[in-house]
């Protein structure tokens, strides 16, 4: 009787190991989609550099914005990297999601750049200004023309996805145009820039949101993610040659372009993140309500909007190596 | 006139000569020391635009510039003999350690095909013709040829080894061929290493001057720099820092760092790593992970692990480490337990089998040797007596008319009798070998090694006499109104052909002489009567 405990104590014990090993090596990873923009590279780069655990965490390359949106109402991943305006957007939509990271806040990488000839916002009115159709061109476009008293019915628009704006800039079709950087030697010889989003600091956004019904299933794999990624951020920061050369072709770009766009951009770290990761802080609150105005303007919002569950901080490393 | 004028202008001249000779004297000197791994020549050659630069700067301080070997600028440092010093990262975070540098004042520029470059990396190279090398983990157990085994380029190489989940090289395949760093180059061409590295430009550059052959090499573990324009094996450190020794005042540290922040190179960068200026100081955090990584001098000494650090770094290891120890101290036990329980057990064991012997060869109601264990006794003695040569004796004894006795009394009092007698027998017989046994219902039989016919007789008389002085009363005895014994003797030396069986039916055969020559007497030959 009693060698048929111990021997039931030990196929117990067994049992336990074999499942704690499951447990660490059998759980499906979380599916991330990344699209290239500097902002969100420092995953891809934890992933270089085998910093991220592939049982835990897979990335997956999309080629745009609009491309990661898809993916996330189709289901096809658990996460993506994305501007905090087109979480607000899928959420109305229904796609539950909740943001777990602030990448980056753009400063002056979002710009609205206008031929020579107009040297103030105000002479924007009856101009064609071109743009992206999307929630960060139409923020750019309100606050610049808030800031000159001119409304959307002051100017014409015309819609054209970013890749094509140098082509719309060199066919003289647009008097302005809202871009983000880089943007080609082209437009940047024959233009200056009447507005960009360092006159709007933290409220264009980037963002890690993952859907909130996997959320606490995929919690082993965010903290991981977010422990690399400051890691990761922390190289950046301190200009580390080799991050920039790692940087530059993943975006097509040379060093010093990624130098120069990296200026325009602020990383808010760890201390950061925690405070603001949260609904109650009156920053966040602050710009969250603007940004959610002017998307209620545009029509992308409706009239109520459930900002309950947008944002969680539990997935921030406690301790910071 | 003119000699007034000639005087007075040589005067003139005098204290002219006198003021700049002063002036000379008391310019004091701040000097730079640059590590350099090649020909001082050229170093002092490419430095010398700074130098003067620095010089027309500020008339005031004689600045030297001096390129020094590895040996010469650790000896200056510690010596004091340079005031600020230029030397790779590692080299720097070493002796800041050791000799309290200040923080890095700038960091040098340099820059290729007008370009500027960021950071610096590694060339890892082998033989082009090298068939078992043909990616970065063939490196595994191979030569490798360094120019110093402390160099910071060997902790590079060494680095990359960890990050491909290479073990690092073993201290007996580090090949050390001393700087220039074209050492390693040759080393590895002539066979003598298996690998080598150099920092990354120098190949490009020694093939451009038509000393190497780029054919002839292997470049391993490439990078993916589209921007960089050197082959890299390695990941790229932010370039060398200038830092002040401790004696250097404040004033000159910021005067210099300005200085040198506002000179460019008038050279055009046509050279791999021409010097090209100097930026606001790098971050060398990563150089500094990299040297404790691999423990390199000032870090080679065992850091400081907490309990919680083991804890978050090999949470999951621990965790089945101490379900397995649990699991083997549960063995453990339960083996220390077992083992216990199977000590007991014998010793029970042993115990019953001493009992199970006992009843298997003592008979139950007197306590003597029963019909088996005469049996095995006898066979035991005989074989004894034959091989020893000695005498065995037996005697066969009868208690005269039992049956009437056990009729007329009952047998509770027949078997206390025979109790009686047995202790009688047990009594006479003292020596450890005699073996008395009950032989089958009142008979007794005793075996008497090494005793005579004489001793056996003297034995059995005694016991008649002791049973005479015991007195049992026999009622139904037709010789004595007490108990009496019929006793059959018998002693033999057995020979080599004796048998065991004749013995014995020889004792009782006497035993029937006795009995049937009227009971009570004892018989030690058929044909004689005690």
């Amino acid at each position: 009787m009693r060698v048929r405990s111990v021997l039931l104590i030990c196929f117990l014990l067994i049992i336990g190991v074999s499942l704690v090993a499951w447990n660490l090596s059998g759980r499906t990873p979380a599916r991330l989609a990344i699209h290239p923009w500097i902002g969100y590279q420092s995953l891809t780069l934890c992933e270089q550099e085998g910093l991220l655990d592939a049982r835990q965490v897979r990335l997956v390359s999309t080629a745009s914005a609009s491309e990661s949106s898809r993916m996330l109402r189709e289901g096809l991943v658990d996460g993506a990297a994305m501007t905090l305006d087109d979480v607000l957007s899928l959420r109305n939509d229904g796609v539950p999601l909740t943001v777990v990271l602030f990448f980056d806040a753009s400063a002056g990488a979002d710009l609205l750049l206008a031929r020579p000839d107009i040297s103030t916002l105000a002479q924007l009115k009856g101009r064609t200004i071109g743009m992206e159709d999307s929630t960060l061109g139409r923020l750019i476009l309100a606050e610049a023309l808030a800031q000159a008293g001119l409304t959307a019915q002051d100017v014409r628009l015309c819609y054209e996805i970013v890749f094509h704006h140098d082509e719309l800039w060199r066919q003289g079709n647009v008097d302005a145009l809202i871009t983000y950087l880089p943007v080609s030697d082209d437009i940047s010889r024959e233009s200056h820039c009447l507005f960009d989003s360092h006159q709007i600091p933290n409220m264009v956004l980037d963002v890690l949101a993952v859907r909130s019904d996997r959320l606490d299933s995929l919690r082993p794999a965010l903290e991981h993610l977010l422990e690399q990624h400051f890691y990761m951020l922390n190289r950046l920061l301190a200009d580390n040659p080799d991050t920039l050369h790692r940087l530059a072709p993943l975006l097509g770009l040379s060093v010093e372009q990624v130098q120069s766009v990296l200026t325009k951009l602020t990383f808010p770290g760890l201390e950061w993140n925690q405070n603001h990761l949260n609904t109650e802080n009156p920053e966040t609150k602050a710009n969250l309500n603007r940004l959610i105005r002017v998307m209620q303007h545009s029509a992308l919002l409706g009239q109520r909007v459930d900002t309950a569950q947008l944002l969680d901080d539990s997935f921030l490393p406690r301790t910071f190596r | 006139m003119s000699t007034v004028v000639r005087l007075v202008g040589c005067a003139c001249w005098l204290l002219l000569l006198g003021g700049l000779m002063l002036s000379q004297a008391e310019a004091r000197e701040l000097r730079i020391g640059v590590l350099v791994f090649q020909n001082k020549d050229v170093a002092a050659k490419e430095w010398q635009d700074l130098n003067v630069y620095l010089n027309h700067l500020r008339p005031d301080v004689l600045f030297r510039i001096l390129p020094l070997g590895k040996d010469e600028l650790k000896r200056a440092v510690q010596d004091g003999q340079i005031d600020f010093m230029l030397a790779n990262p590692a080299v720097y975070i070493r002796y800041q350690r050791y000799h309290g540098l200040s923080s890095p004042l700038v960091t040098v520029m340099h820059c290729y095909d007008e370009k500027s470059l960021h950071g610096f990396g590694v060339s890892i190279f082998c033989r082009a013709d090298r068939a078992d090398i043909q990616c970065f983990a063939d490196l595994r157990e191979k030569r490798f040829a360094v120019p110093y085994h402390l160099s910071f380029g060997t902790a590079i190489v060494q680095h990359e080894m960890l990050l491909n989940d290479l073990p690092e090289v073993r201290p007996e395949h580090l090949v050390e061929v001393g700087f220039p760093q074209q050492n390693t180059i040759w080393a590895v061409l002539q066979g003598q290493a298996d690998f080598g590295f150099a920092r990354a430009g120098l190949l490009e550059q020694m093939a451009a001057n038509g000393k190497l052959d780029l054919d002839q090499l292997r470049i391993l573990n490439r990078q993916p720099f589209a921007d960089y324009p050197f082959l890299v094996s390695s990941h790229l450190f932010p370039e060398w820092p200038l830092a002040a020794l401790r004696h250097v005042s404040l004033d000159d540290q910021c005067w210099l760092t300005a200085a040198l922040l506002q000179w460019r190179q008038a050279d055009h960068c046509r050279r791999p790593f021409s010097l090209h200026g100097f930026r606001t100081p790098a971050d060398y955090t990563v150089v500094e992970e990299v040297m404790r990584k691999l423990r390199f001098p000032p870090f080679d000494s065992t850091p400081d692990v907490r309990t919680s650090d083991l804890w978050t770094l090999y949470r999951s290891q621990i965790l089945v480490l101490l379900v397995l120890s649990a699991a083997i101290f549960a063995l453990g036990l339960y083996l220390y337990l077992s083992r216990l329980q199977l000590n007991r057990i014998r010793r029970e064991l042993q115990s019953s089998n001493k009992k199970l012997e006992q009843l298997a060869t003592v008979d139950g109601l007197t306590g003597v040797g029963n019909r088996r264990s005469f049996d095995e006794a006898s066979k035991r003695l005989w074989a004894s007596a034959q091989r020893n040569r000695t005498l065995l004796g037996l005697l066969m004894v009868d208690i005269d008319f039992f049956k009437a006795y056990n009729d007329a009394l009952g047998h509770q009092q027949g078997d206390w009798c025979l109790q009686q007698v047995a202790q009688l027998l047990g009594r006479a017989c003292k020596r450890p070998d005699d073996l008395i046994a009950r032989y089958g219902g009142e008979e007794f039989a005793i075996l008497l090694p090494q005793a005579s016919l004489d001793d056996c007789r003297h034995i059995a008389r005694h016991i008649q006499a002791q049973l005479a002085e015991r007195a049992i009363p026999h009622p139904c005895s037709e010789v004595s109104p007490s108990v009496t014994l019929s006793i059959g003797c018998h002693s033999q030396l057995p020979g080599v052909d004796g048998q065991l069986d004749e013995f014995i039916l020889t004792a009782d055969r006497r035993l029937y002489v006795a009995k049937n020559k009227g009971r009570n007497r004892i018989c030690w030959d058929e044909r004689e009567e005690a």
